[in-house]
């Protein structure tokens, strides 16, 4: 059964995979994995959260890291209040 | 025993508290909107923006001395209820999409009424009836599915809703006992409120 996600809940879903892996950062191949998205969709997203400051990329070898910045954090901790809230009344955002 | 113009004037005062009620509840699903641009807040806030200016309506067309104005302004409060109903289950439907029957249910449901209609504002009420009922069968197997305490708490207070007006629709003909129909349906949207107190309660910074 395919379900619809929106846009804010994806964001959330990738933030959580990120910090699901820990303190270390996680690797592009874990949150395919994780967050259930395309490998295109991951990489635009990432950049595109590294940009407003939810996410910090770390240069490793072979790769990068991703990490939850503090603004990330907070982001994801309102995500999950409101997330809360919606499911409250038997909806998804 | 009460007399007219103090049930007259509990129901004013009841029927005003439920709107106040709605409109806070739409209030904090305006919040949550403008944090993370979800359709499904927005669908949220317009259902109990529609039902806070309907239920205010309501409860003001009572008190106007021409009877076919007051009488305009109930079918126009109704049918706002009815409207903020149908947002609040199309909100139900978007989550569920997936699964066809939620379609099935919606659509089989208001369809069995409409033989019983005799009136514009009784017509309205019973839409709004059916799809509280639909609004609440999808509440419930969301609450079976996630098992979310919060959830509970809506369907207790959807459910009072639903006992509010039902009652309201089959014995309001007894006199005197519309405000404590009005009561129920108060209680009902002032449990709805409740979940909003976990956004009160959030600080940002909280994980």
């Amino acid at each position: 059964m395919t379900t619809y996600r929106s846009q804010s809940r994806v964001i959330a879903d990738l933030l959580r995979a990120v910090r699901e892996d820990g303190e270390e950062g996680a690797r592009v191949t874990v949150l395919l994995r994780k967050a259930n998205m395309s490998y295109s969709r991951i990489i635009d997203l990432t950049n595109q959260l590294v940009e407003k400051g939810l996410l910090v990329k770390i240069p490793v070898e072979r790769g990068s890291l991703y990490k939850l910045s503090d603004k990330g954090r907070e982001f994801l901790s309102s995500m999950e209040t409101f997330e809360a809230y919606a499911e409250a009344f038997g909806l998804k955002i | 025993m009460l007399g007219l113009s103090n049930v007259a004037s509990a129901s004013l005062i009841i029927q005003l508290a439920t709107a106040v009620a709605a409109g806070a509840t739409g209030a904090a699903a305006y919040k949550g909107y403008r944090a993370t641009g979800s359709p499904t807040f927005l669908r949220l806030f317009g259902s109990f923006l529609f039902l806070a200016l309907g239920l205010l309506i309501e409860a003001i067309s009572p008190t106007i001395s021409d009877t076919v104005l007051s009488a305009a302004l109930m079918i126009v409060g109704s049918a706002l209820e009815a409207a903020g109903y149908f947002l609040l289950a199309l909100s139900h439907f978007f989550t569920v999409r997936s699964d066809i029957s939620a379609l099935g249910t919606m659509l089989l449901v208001p369809a069995t009424s409409v033989s019983a209609l005799n009136s514009i504002n009784l017509m309205e009420r019973v839409i709004s009836l059916y799809l509280l009922l639909y609004i609440s069968a999808e509440t419930v197997i969301f609450l079976f599915q996630n098992r979310s305490a919060l959830t509970l708490v809506s369907v207790s207070g959807l459910l009072l809703i639903t006992m509010g007006v039902l009652l309201d629709l089959f014995v309001s003909s007894t006199a005197g006992f519309s405000f404590i129909f009005d009561a129920v349906r108060l209680a009902g949207f002032v449990v709805l409120l409740s979940p909003a107190t976990i956004l009160l309660r959030h600080r940002p910074g909280d994980s």
